[in-house]
């Protein structure tokens, strides 16, 4: 088990909450950003997988966990900035970018303007209507209903393991707290930030070696077949990793075999 | 050969050997079907052996959940959708358990059973706390992804000078994921495995039990649980390995396939 420590971390205007396990010696720095509705500690069991000698970085998106508000006014390329911010703070000689969802379109753009040496991206948002062949949008506003009205997170995380006996204990802990700690104005239906990324260009001009790990659709994964091999096409360093036992939550469901791939991915990286 | 099965997605690793009626068989908790590579050289003469990693363990994928009800579940699948005629299965351990529940689910499915010390009975009889005791290193060690580091541990901690069982184990430890002895030693994978009515369920098929040495370190079955099931069983041979530890088919293995071919008919 590895120790994190929590810090605030002051970019221009937000206080983002990053989590980190640090020492001097190690030369492999890796940055994680999760997805919507998630937080850092959505990685935290993937983290303890990685070896010791591997610096770790998880932050909480403004708006999300314990970082500061978003109010209003926010685009998604808000949460690319601040990103980029960080990475700039932390100031590396090496930093490579693990995102998963919606962190994948904000750690690539980031590749972009700053120094990465690799992006490992996991089911990531490729800009269209995310596919959903078994009910997770359905099943997701149950989930949030439940979050919602319960009047304590202990009743929340009762009625979800009611309402999902399959799902391991440590899951509805998780969605339900992370929920709990997002900014109200993001949980709003329809969302209201604007989108002014234009995510077709973000991933065309990821400059560094990249490895997209492609979730099942038939399992709850969000892209099609056809979507990944137009982003094949669009950039070449992208290699396709697919997992086809795993829904949308490769990390969660499989921290082992994702912590594996992320190791045996950077090994390569560093030649 | 090495080839997997895919059932709803999820690959299950298996290794397919020799011709003739099918035998399936089935490692215990943290090991893989590499654990049969001895054996499987005397009995592919005589069987189709289809040797699999159970969920979790070896090259098979990782679930969400480990119920020994699940790995039992896995392999009714199995039967059902691929090899569709009835079995014989060897099962140690975890693997023996596993056996005997695929059994109560679907007896039609079953020629015969060998089971190598199921512990049956013995979470429950020894508790929590021994539980963990038996497994803390081997939980320790399935938690790093580095093989060599797992190998090197081992060979710190054994005096024994075996490299290469030592390199099969890292190699499973490796593979495994830890959650499998995680539910275990809390207890929630026997949510649903009740051996008492599993036993009763397969009271008429053809049985051999093969007991290890409780005094010898591992042994999960004491006499007084092997009276139980001797009297639940109809059709069942009992055999004590004496002054020999939990894993039998590796210790005593000439013995092991000695006896297996008496009870499978096999001259």
């Amino acid at each position: 088990m590895k120790i994190y420590e929590e810090n605030y971390i002051h970019t221009q205007d937000i206080a983002l909450n990053v989590a980190s396990y640090e020492k001097k010696s190690n030369t492999i720095n890796i940055l994680f950003v999760h997805g919507f509705l998630e937080r850092w500690q959505s990685w935290e069991q993937t983290m303890n997988f990685l070896p010791k000698h591997y610096n770790l970085f998880a932050v909480d998106l403004r708006g999300f966990g314990r970082s500061g508000k978003t109010l209003t006014n926010h685009k998604r390329s808000t949460w690319a900035k601040d990103i980029s911010n960080l990475v700039n703070i932390l100031n590396k000689k090496e930093m490579m970018l693990v995102g998963h969802s919606l962190g994948g379109p904000i750690v690539s753009s980031v590749a972009k303007t700053n120094k990465i040496s690799c992006v490992i991206l996991e089911d990531p948002f490729l800009g269209s209507q995310p596919v959903d062949k078994t009910g997770r949008a359905q099943r997701g506003k149950l989930v949030a209903e439940i979050i919602d009205n319960s009047k304590s997170l202990d009743e929340a995380i009762k009625e979800l393991k009611i309402l999902r006996p399959d799902w391991r204990d440590d899951i509805p802990v998780e969605i339900a707290t992370a929920r709990k700690f997002t900014d109200k104005f993001l949980l709003e239906v329809p969302r209201k930030f604007d989108d002014d990324f234009s995510i077709e260009e973000i991933y065309k001009n990821i400059p560094c070696r990249t490895i997209l790990n492609n979730s099942n659709p038939s399992l709850g994964g969000i892209n099609s077949a056809d979507e990944i091999k137009e982003i094949k096409k669009l950039n070449k360093l992208i290699e396709i990793n697919d997992w086809e036992g795993s829904g949308h939550n490769i990390h969660r469901d499989f921290p082992k075999k994702f912590a594996c791939e992320i190791v045996k991915f950077i090994e390569n990286c560093n030649g | 050969m090495d080839n997997y099965f895919y059932i709803n997605n999820k690959k299950f690793f298996y290794q397919k050997f020799g011709k003739g009626k099918p035998l399936i068989m089935l490692h215990g908790i943290t090991s893989s079907s590499n654990t049969w590579k001895h054996i499987v050289k005397t009995m592919e003469k005589y069987r189709t052996i289809i040797a699999l990693d159970l969920r979790g363990h070896g090259k098979s994928d990782h679930f969400s959940t480990y119920k020994w009800l699940d790995f039992s579940e896995d392999i009714v699948s199995i039967i059902n959708r691929f090899i569709q005629e009835p079995v014989e299965i060897l099962g140690h351990s975890l693997g023996a358990c596993v056996a005997s529940q695929i059994a109560a689910i679907e007896p039609n499915y079953i020629r015969s059973l060998i089971l190598e010390d199921p512990p049956l009975y013995h979470l429950k009889r020894v508790g929590r706390e021994k539980i963990l005791e038996r497994f803390k290193t081997q939980l320790e060690l399935s938690k790093n992804i580095n093989k060599n580091e797992i190998f090197q541990a081992l060979i710190k901690d054994n005096k024994e000078d075996d490299k290469e069982r030592y390199k099969d184990i890292s190699e499973n430890l490796f593979n495994l994921d830890p959650r499998v002895l995680e539910e275990t030693i809390n207890g929630s994978a026997l949510i649903g495995f009740n051996p008492d009515l599993i036993l009763k369920k397969i009271n008429k098929i053809k049985i051999l039990l093969i007991v290890a040495d409780e005094q010898k370190s591992g042994g999960v079955l004491i006499k007084k649980e092997v009276e139980k099931i001797k009297k639940i069983l109809n059709n069942l041979t009992v055999l004590f390995f004496s002054n020999t530890g939990h894993n039998i088919h590796v210790e005593k293995e000439d013995l092991f396939i000695q006896e297996m071919r008496n009870f499978l008919n096999i001259k």
